[in-house]
């Protein structure tokens, strides 16, 4: 049975703390919050245990840590100054049935393992199938995550390394468990597909090569417009700025920016990965062109020593297809700029 | 911007994502990544403000990540149950009220206001004149029909006894008020000169008021206080008559006014109209019980129609109850709210419904389109 293969020092990372490090408050106040929070965690594990249509016989005081985790992690980390009743309102949205389902799965209580398996087969199934090729591999993957779930191993510190113990309880199960597959599915295909990359690495130095021979420069072109070369070069510099511009958008701009162009999604899709309306989605594109094009204009101008001439004929050129010709010189860039952040980093 | 600028920086980002290279991260395990939990979070839209906008800086960098939350997006539509398609939202609303109430919109919305109000005053004051035109013009056509209505009013009670129709039927319509008064009048004053008795051409004309003012008067003859009686009074007489009772359907239910051309100049509303048809065109009030009979037994089966429709339209399925409404099956606790679209046979229908299995009787066991509210969700399976 395949398995997957995490640094169990990864996995300890990734184990919520509940400690509070609080910059700029004074011992005392930090240990208000940390009783606030023991208080607050113990109410809202008696009310989860009271919702839960099985409660396993799991104890409060274990589903207290898992609630102090949660919201830690959830909400703390954000909002390190929510009030009583924003905890609270949080502790009374988790999931109490899959909750106390999945903490009982840890703690080994059998009958809670068999309702899990039974309920959630499907839901794993179908996720596995999803993500893989076919139906073998599929069947391989679910085991896979069974193997996972279920905790065999146990870290140093005698904790059950299973992935159980990462969930929270914010969302579904079922949709936890989908994640979960889709991680593990991931790293495999990455596992075995690392030779390909190896095959990539050596077409970008094929690149690179190339571009050398045309003796480009690469990172300050000598830019004019009215040359053929240099208007190449002129677009290239474009799209530094662009990529620079995009780099500036706020997140949900950016990730928008990525779904729509670089995953090609469908603007609905987009939006809805965004929780957003299409129509929504496609005015904040909108939105973001016009502050893309803002920003670009501004660097070739300010900083490059373009005028607003330049900067529009450059851009209605590179829009009727000049975009074809400068993909090496692109390409190459973009090799040298990877090349540099190695270095750098 | 204009909308060329925008198709400039749509081919650069075209153009920019073409040359993207994919960023081998570290395992999805690590703590760089979200996990699994975040991104199911992420995905059922479940995160605080703040988190959401510390996710998506991820996403936006991590394509890993990005391709789960996108997987998770779409195999259960769970980020569905915060967009509003079909519901506009609060917040466009104001913009669109603060758009409206903007100069450029005011400067056209203004003299229309005031142009519609110039039209609404010459139509109020249409309508007060209305009644006495109407009057006026046809007064000299019914005037000998009025004289012989007055003739018999006094003598209105046994008439109806001729004609095996209970007298207390009219006579309390009749005082129920003045118009009412004057259609109990028409109505005996026919009743006593008879068909047979009663002049070709007036006659003529009272059917073809009947048949196209009766729609007017169907709101007021359908009125509860005076429904009951007068129906059974004239039930065989309007059987006799079954072509004019089926125009006067057909003017109920299609024509209206625009079939009125020798009245046009009377009809300024329904209201007006049905003043004017009471005070002026009281042969007609003949028909007018025997169609509110007729009337009456059809809103009866309509009703029967629509208590059996009810019926038929209400199913229960799992504990749920389910009312159609325009094909559409809908869960009575459904308020209205965005839903998640499932389409069935779909992938995603597959896994809802491996997830939820509860949700599997109301796809399969209701036809159509449905809406049912599940765990404080709204599904629509189509």
């Amino acid at each position: 049975m395949p398995s997957k293969t995490l640094p169990s020092a990864s996995r300890t990372s990734r184990r919520v703390s509940i400690d509070f490090t609080i910059a700029d408050v004074g011992p005392q106040a930090v240990s208000h919050k940390l009783e606030q929070l023991d208080k607050l965690s113990a109410e809202g594990a008696k009310r989860l245990l009271a919702r839960a249509a099985d409660d396993y016989g799991v104890p409060v005081t274990s589903l207290q840590q898992r609630i102090k985790a949660t919201l830690q992690k959830h909400l703390l980390r954000d909002e390190d100054d929510a009030s009583p009743a924003v905890i609270t309102e949080f502790v009374d949205k988790l999931q109490a049935d899959d909750l106390c389902l999945i903490v009982a799965c840890e703690q080994g209580n059998q009958r809670a393992w068999d309702d899990l398996v039974e309920r959630f087969s499907p839901t794993v199934r179908s996720a596995a199938r999803g993500a893989s090729s076919n139906e073998e591999a599929a069947e391989d993957l679910a085991q896979s995550i069974w193997a996972e779930l279920h905790g065999l191993r146990r870290g140093e510190d005698g904790q059950p390394t299973g992935k159980l113990a990462y969930y929270s309880g914010r969302g579904s199960l079922a949709g936890w468990l989908r994640a979960v597959v889709a991680q593990l599915a991931i790293d495999q295909h990455r596992k075995q597909s690392r030779l390909v990359q190896t095959e990539e690495d050596a077409d970008f130095d094929r690149i690179v090569q190339s571009s050398n021979q045309h003796e480009w420069s690469g990172r300050e072109p000598v830019v004019n417009p009215e040359d053929q070369t240099s208007r190449k070069l002129a677009a290239a510099e474009m799209q530094r700025a662009l990529a620079n511009a995009v780099q500036q958008l706020a997140a949900e701009d950016r990730l928008l920016v990525k779904l729509y162009y670089f995953d090609g999604l469908r603007l609905k899709e987009a939006g809805a990965v965004l929780g957003v309306h299409e129509a929504t989605a496609s005015r904040r594109l909108t939105r973001v062109h016009t502050e893309l094009r803002r920003q670009v204009e501004s660097v070739l101008m300010n900083d490059k020593g373009w005028t607003k001439s330049e900067t529009d004929e450059a851009f209605s050129k590179f829009a009727v297809g000049l975009d074809t010709d400068i993909e090496p010189l692109l390409a190459a860039d973009n090799v040298l700029t990877k090349k540099e952040n190695e270095i750098a980093g | 911007m204009k909308p060329a600028n925008q198709n400039e920086i749509d081919v650069l980002l075209r153009s920019l994502a073409r040359r993207n290279d994919r960023v081998v991260s570290a395992p999805l395990g690590s703590a760089e990544h979200l996990d699994a939990d975040e991104l199911n979070a992420f995905a059922e839209g479940i995160v605080t403000e703040r988190a959401r906008s510390r996710y998506s800086a991820h996403l936006a960098e991590c394509d890993d990540c990005r391709a789960i939350a996108v997987n998770l997006t779409q195999s259960t539509g769970f980020a569905a149950p915060r967009l509003a398609p079909d519901v506009t939202p609060s917040p466009s609303f104001w913009q669109q009220l603060s758009g409206f109430l903007s100069y450029p919109v005011l400067r056209f919305v203004i003299p229309a206001i005031v142009l519609a109000s110039i039209i609404g005053i010459g139509v109020v004051a249409l309508r007060q004149d209305g009644p006495g035109e109407f009057v006026a013009k046809h007064e000299p056509t019914q005037q000998p029909n009025m004289d012989q209505a007055n003739q018999v009013v006094p003598s209105q009670s046994p008439i109806p006894n001729e004609l095996n129709a209970p007298a207390p039927s009219t006579q309390p319509v009749a005082g129920n008020s003045p118009a009412e008064a004057r259609r109990g009048e028409s109505a005996g004053s026919v009743a006593g000169v008879g068909p047979s008795e009663a002049p070709a051409p007036l006659q003529k004309q009272s059917d073809d008021q009947v048949s196209k003012a009766t729609p007017t008067f169907a709101p007021d003859l359908s009125a509860p206080a005076e429904a009951p009686a007068p129906a059974p009074a004239y039930a065989e007489r309007d059987r006799a008559q079954p072509l004019r009772e089926e125009a006067a359907k057909k003017g109920a239910d299609t024509e209206q006014f625009s079939a009125r051309p020798q009245a046009k100049e009377s009809v300024t509303s329904n209201r007006a109209a049905t003043t004017v048809g009471a005070a002026a065109n009281e042969p007609k009030q003949q028909k007018a019980p025997g169609l509110m009979g007729a009337r009456r037994d059809n809103e009866d089966k309509d009703k029967n129609k629509t208590d059996t429709s009810e019926r038929e339209d209400t199913r229960t399925v799992a504990g749920k109850r389910f009312v159609r409404q325009n094909n559409s099956w809908i869960d009575t606790a459904y308020q209205q709210r965005a839903t998640t679209n499932v389409k069935r046979g779909s992938e995603q229908y597959r896994a809802l419904v491996a997830d939820e299995t509860g949700l599997r009787p109301f796809a399969e066991q209701l036809g159509g389109e449905v809406i049912v509210v599940w765990k404080g969700r709204a599904y629509r399976f189509y």
